[in-house]
């Protein structure tokens, strides 16, 4: 018995030997899962992120706090403070979202307590602390007059909020309230029968001036706000101007602590100005029009600044307001790129020991921020990038000497395959190259003066490409080129001028026309907007990497309806655009490229949405000829604009590739998608009484005009996301009934039957797709959503959500799958039950703490690796991230031991070796014995 | 799978009537069909006949159109020759009074190869209106004389599906009966870790036994009398 009991107690023994193993195995991969999301000393590097507060609308020094700053107000709703010495966000807060948080007042930081009045009806008054940006009260304003809120002047002074009404043909009303309590103070009303609803009035306290009439015999009234027995003062135009001055005349208050107006005349050439007060006072001196004025007080001394720019000098000129005395040691003259046409919007002359120094916070008219001291720019911000309309990822180009062996190969001679391969020719280039690049080694060795290169060094392709270039557009026609790595500014370029397709709710096209990988010839983009004045087309191209102008400004001629680049290149690799005038006339850019737009006009179609008429059309090229692309209406469908609203038109991106064509079922059968490279989803709200909160969506082919699908949501409204590839559309919107964002995605199938195994063709296919569908709770609100892309399409596509918190989750298709089964019976590969919420895991969060708010546009991109796609969220902020749906299956770990293999080959080899030795000589001994 | 079937199903059925509670109004519906054959870009339309939707809601419909003359297969032929398109234009009338007219067209050998062929879908919004008037033929693309001069022509009325909401009621079940399954089997356990599961230790144990007894260094005694 002994023995056994032995054995037993061994066997008991090495059972909890192997449960201690299998816990050791259970936390070795829960650690594994762990290991997923980014490790602490990862933050921040692939990825990056930047900081904007938008165009400035209101800013001023804060000069009674330890710290100074600058505090702004801005038109994307933000309050924030910048710090003086850079420039940098000392605080950030972003109010609501458009009109219920749009900025109408700030003030009270020369008394050290910010106060700003934002929102509509009711409009909310918030005090901030200075140093920390939180609010410290917050109340709203009980509105009489609702649909007057614009009309309605606001005045903030001495811890009290004025809130000032023009009543039509009777008075003016002065509500004052307490700011930081919202206490009713005083209501007072003002006689001034004089003011209509044509009058034009500024505010400069204490007093409202008002322009009465337009002729020469207009008449400027004063109306002192706060003294309710007060006539208004009445000065004449002619008094200001003196005889001779024509209208129309213009009203404009003087940014600055005094009360102080300007009137221009003769169509805004020139302008003079009135000093407010007690008895009024016209400086009698001409001022340019298109001057930028800004009083500023130095030792109780009004000091007026006059900001003029011309062929890129700013000149600030100031001169005593009164005595019109100029002051040249405060006048200053600067030129940098960071300005343009600026005006000043804040201003403080401090007087130090050693004299005056004035410091300027200057707005440019392309939305960037500089601040201004004496004559120096110590900081700009180039806020324009804080409204981005368009954005590509662009490959950087290759090394210089990646690009001598590619000009050894050059591609056009290579394809050559009728066996005339000039042999010798193709070996003297090739030893030329090499002894090029023995001449650059030897020089590196020998630390001779390097080559001088034409492109800065690090901008350049790396291996796995990685490393590229987004090219951004922003509303403010400015155009960046960022490299991805740590998100520097390369270039800046300004196209005057321009502004969005106001049909297409100011989007600017970006297209890329060229791609780095055609040296010599240079990388191409194209920008498609419209002239400012007349409302025509524009194209601009310049190259990506450079950020060079190519071809400048080109004035079309004729309003584009719609755009199309072509798959088609020319003989340098250029990629034409097709554009479609309002004319139904089609245009190809180059004109070039024409005759190859031609030779494939017979397959090419266009389709337009007016969202206005609500009518689709389709075109087809086919009856060009080789001179002359001629369309001709082939479809034409109407979704009525009194029962609808096209909201979104969107298609699948145009690069992406699709791997796989089916999908294994769980009886080995294969469902195979029905991919239609010409499916556009079309997404309308319901208008009128009756359909009001309806949302559809309809699928439609846009050559053949054939409805595919579609689908309506009753008791739902916006604001609606699509994301629309491969063979799904995935969507979301605001379920009305339940309150709740709900995310819904439909997946089409062709059936167990592929109708065409190798090409797609939308005429030839009528049998329309299978439909799964599913619906799925999201347990936050969306901003934006936008899938991933890779560039083979093997990876697992992500979708990647901007969430209204601030985060963007990588959320994976997989979980939005409408063919998650309700009652899993039989378990497909692949597919996880169905739950009727999507969880938001934390560790799916790709930007982290790293919060991002107003996002307004993800733009994905592949990159060389198939396994990872780079990501590019803009909005208030920036951000750039790489993620990997199916992990970096194509790539080794960081930290992988290369000398630990390299040793245990190396060691098994020579083990294997030795062995042999050895059992070759036993096998010799044994044969001997 | 059952939604598969019902997909398919729909799918299927030429009048959808089985899903037509989506649709909240009836009414009828009338298409005025004019065609071109010519080879040009701008259209020629020449009058083909009529199309009367009695029940937009059950689909019914009747097509009255005349054959084509000997000129127009002609044309359609010459037509196919150069890859060109049939063009359809359908001015739709509603019950509420609007006219809307519509474009279609599709690849004219495919009419020829199906003889003529066609189906004319008609796809509703959620207020009955017409939006999409299209035409389709099962082909195959030919450029032959068709055998007959006479239209076949389908109607098929489509309008959109309810959109899918979230299943919340069936998943409360599940969890449901999830709960109350764990219940009944918590209701009874209260016993210990080895009057739970002897059923399985025991065997697991005796497999152990076993193996050692088996095991040549353990040998011996114990196992054989084990095995007595």
């Amino acid at each position: 018995m002994a023995p056994f009991v032995r054995s037993f107690r061994g066997n008991i023994h090495r059972f909890l030997i192997d449960v201690q193993i299998l816990q050791y195995l259970i936390i070795l991969v829960g650690l594994f899962n762990l290991s997923l999301c980014l490790y602490e000393d990862q933050v921040g590097k692939f990825d990056w992120k930047q900081n904007y507060v938008g165009k400035i609308k209101f800013a001023s020094f804060d000069t009674v706090s330890a710290a100074k700053k600058i505090i702004v107000a801005t038109e994307e709703n933000v309050i924030a403070a910048l710090n003086l010495k850079s420039g940098q966000i000392l605080w950030r807060r972003v109010l609501e979202k458009g009109y219920g948080g749009q900025i109408r007042a700030l003030g009270g930081v020369t008394d050290g307590d910010l106060v700003s009045v934002s929102g509509g009806v009711p409009a909310i008054v918030r005090a901030w602390d200075l140093a920390t940006g939180h609010i410290l009260h917050e109340w709203p304003i009980a509105e009489q007059n609702h649909d007057r809120i614009k009309d309605v002047k606001w005045h903030i002074k001495d811890g009290t909020l004025h809130h000032i009404l023009p009543i039509y043909n009777s008075a003016v009303e002065v509500t004052s309230y307490d700011s930081k309590t919202g206490d009713k103070l005083k209501t007072r009303r003002v006689s001034a029968p004089f003011i209509t609803q044509e009058t034009e009035c500024v505010l400069a306290a204490p007093y409202l001036a008002c322009l009465k009439g337009d002729s020469s015999l207009a008449v400027l009234l004063l109306v002192h706000l706060f003294d309710t027995h007060s006539q208004p003062q009445s000065v004449t135009i002619n008094t200001i101007f003196g005889a001779g001055a024509q209208g129309p005349y213009h009203l404009e208050s003087i940014l600055g602590e005094e009360p102080i107006i300007s009137i221009s005349a003769d169509n805004n050439q020139r302008k003079r100005i009135l000093l407010v007060g007690e008895v009024p006072v016209p400086i009698q001196r001409d001022i340019v029009g298109d001057a930028a004025l800004y009083v500023v007080s130095i030792d109780n001394e009004k000091i007026l600044l006059e900001t003029t720019y011309k062929n890129g000098v700013t000149e600030i000129v100031a001169s005593e307001l009164l005595t019109s005395k100029p002051m040249p040691n405060i006048s200053t003259s600067v030129t940098h790129n960071s300005l343009l046409s600026p005006t000043i919007i804040a201003s403080v002359c401090p007087r130090q020991t050693k004299g005056v120094t004035c410091r300027h916070l200057l707005a440019s008219e392309d939305h960037s921020v500089a601040l201004l001291q004496h004559n120096k720019l110590i900081w700009a911000r180039e806020e324009a990038l804080a409204n981005i309309v368009a954005v590509e990822i662009i490959e950087l180009p290759m090394s210089d000497r990646d690009q001598e062996i590619e000009t050894e190969f050059d591609q056009k001679e290579s394809i050559d395959v009728d066996s005339s391969w000039d042999v010798l020719s193709m070996m003297f280039r090739r030893i030329g190259s090499q002894l090029k690049q023995a001449k650059t080694f030897l020089q590196s060795i020998l630390s001779l003066t390097p080559q001088q290169s034409n492109q800065r060094m690090d901008l350049v392709r790396d291996k796995f490409g990685l490393h590229k270039m987004i090219v951004l557009v922003t509303s403010a026609g400015k155009l960046y080129g960022i490299e991805t790595r740590k998100g520097e500014i390369i270039w800046q370029l300004r196209v005057r001028g321009i502004r969005g397709f106001s049909k297409r709710s100011d989007a600017i096209i970006l297209y890329v026309q060229r791609g780095s990988r055609h040296f010599p010839y240079p990388p191409q983009c194209v920008l498609l907007a419209e002239d400012k004045q007349t409302g025509e087309g524009i194209v601009y191209t310049f190259n990506p990497i450079t950020g060079q102008p190519l071809d400048g400004l080109v004035k079309l001629g004729y309003r584009i309806k719609q755009s199309m680049l072509l798959h088609v290149t020319t003989d340098d690799f250029l990629r034409g655009i097709l554009i479609f005038d309002i004319r139904d006339k089609v245009h190809v850019y180059p004109k070039g490229a024409t005759a190859i737009a031609a030779s494939i006009a017979k397959n090419t179609y266009i389709f337009t949405a007016d969202q206005t008429t609500g009518i689709l059309s389709g075109y087809s090229l086919s009856y060009s000829t080789s001179q002359e692309l001629i369309s001709h209406k082939v479809w034409e469908l109407l979704l009525s604009p009194k029962n609808q609203r096209i909201t979104h038109v969107v298609s699948k991106n145009p690069i992406e590739r699709v791997h796989s064509q089916g999908r294994v079922l769980s009886d080995r059968s294969v469902l195979y998608k029905y991919i239609n490279p010409n499916l556009v989803t079309i997404v309308t709200e319901g208008v009128g009484h009756t359909h009001k909160n309806t949302l559809n969506l309809y699928l439609l082919d846009v050559v053949s005009g054939a409805m595919i699908f579609s689908i309506m949501h009753k008791r739902v409204r916006g604001p609606v996301h699509v994301v629309h590839s491969e063979n799904w559309i995935v969507y979301s919107y605001f379920n009305e009934k339940s309150r709740r964002t709900e995310i819904a995605s439909l997946e089409l199938y062709e059936g167990k039957i592929q109708s065409n195994t190798t090409v797609f063709s939308s005429l030839t296919t009528t049998k329309l797709p299978i439909v799964e569908r599913q619906a799925f709770i999201f347990p936050a609100a969306i901003e934006s959503m936008r899938e991933t892309i890779t560039e083979k399409g093997i990876t697992s596509k992500h979708i990647i959500v901007a969430l209204a918190n601030g985060g963007i989750l990588e959320l994976p298709w997989m979980m939005v799958d409408p063919r998650r089964p309700i009652n899993p019976e039989v378990r497909e590969e692949g597919v996880i039950p169905y739950m009727p919420e999507i969880p938001i895991h934390m560790d799916a969060i790709i930007n982290y703490n790293q919060s991002v708010f107003r996002v307004s546009g993800i733009h994905t991109s592949p990159s060389g690796l198939e396994s990872t796609c780079l990501v590019f969220v803009h909005g208030l902020d920036l951000f750039y991230t790489r993620v990997a749906p199916s992990k970096t299956f194509d790539v080794l770990k960081e930290d992988f031991d290369y000398y630990l293999i390299v040793i245990v080959l190396a060691a098994l080899l020579i083990s294997s070796y030795i062995t042999k030795k050895l059992a070759s000589q036993k096998a010799q001994k044994q044969a001997w014995k | 799978m059952y939604t598969i079937y019902i997909f398919i199903s729909l799918l299927v059925s030429v009048s959808s009537s089985a899903r037509g509670s989506e649709l909240d109004y009836d009414g009828w519906l009338q298409l005025r069909l004019w065609h071109a054959f010519n080879d040009e870009s701008e259209p020629i339309f020449v009058e083909r006949g009529n199309v009367t939707v009695s029940s937009v809601r059950s689909g019914a419909s009747v097509v009255g159109q005349n054959g084509l003359l000997q000129p127009h297969i002609n044309q359609l032929k010459t037509l196919a020759k150069h890859d060109g398109k049939y063009r359809l234009k359908a001015v739709a009338r509603t019950s509420l009074g609007n006219e809307i007219t519509f474009l279609t067209s599709l690849p004219a050998c495919y009419l020829l190869g199906s003889d003529l062929e066609d189906v004319i879908t008609i796809w509703l919004d959620s207020a009955a209106e017409p939006i999409v008037v299209s035409i389709s033929s099962p082909g195959p693309c030919s450029t032959e004389n068709p055998f007959t001069n006479m239209w076949t022509t389908n109607v098929v009325v489509k309008y959109p599906d309810g959109g899918p909401v979230p299943d919340t009621a069936t998943y409360i079940q599940k969890l449901e009966r999830e709960r109350e399954a764990r219940e009944r089997g918590e209701a009874k356990d209260n016993r210990s870790f080895l009057a739970r599961y002897w059923m399985y230790i025991v065997p697991a144990l005796i497999f152990v036994v076993l193996s050692s007894a088996t095991n040549p260094e353990a040998g011996g005694a114990g196992g054989s009398s084990q095995r007595q």
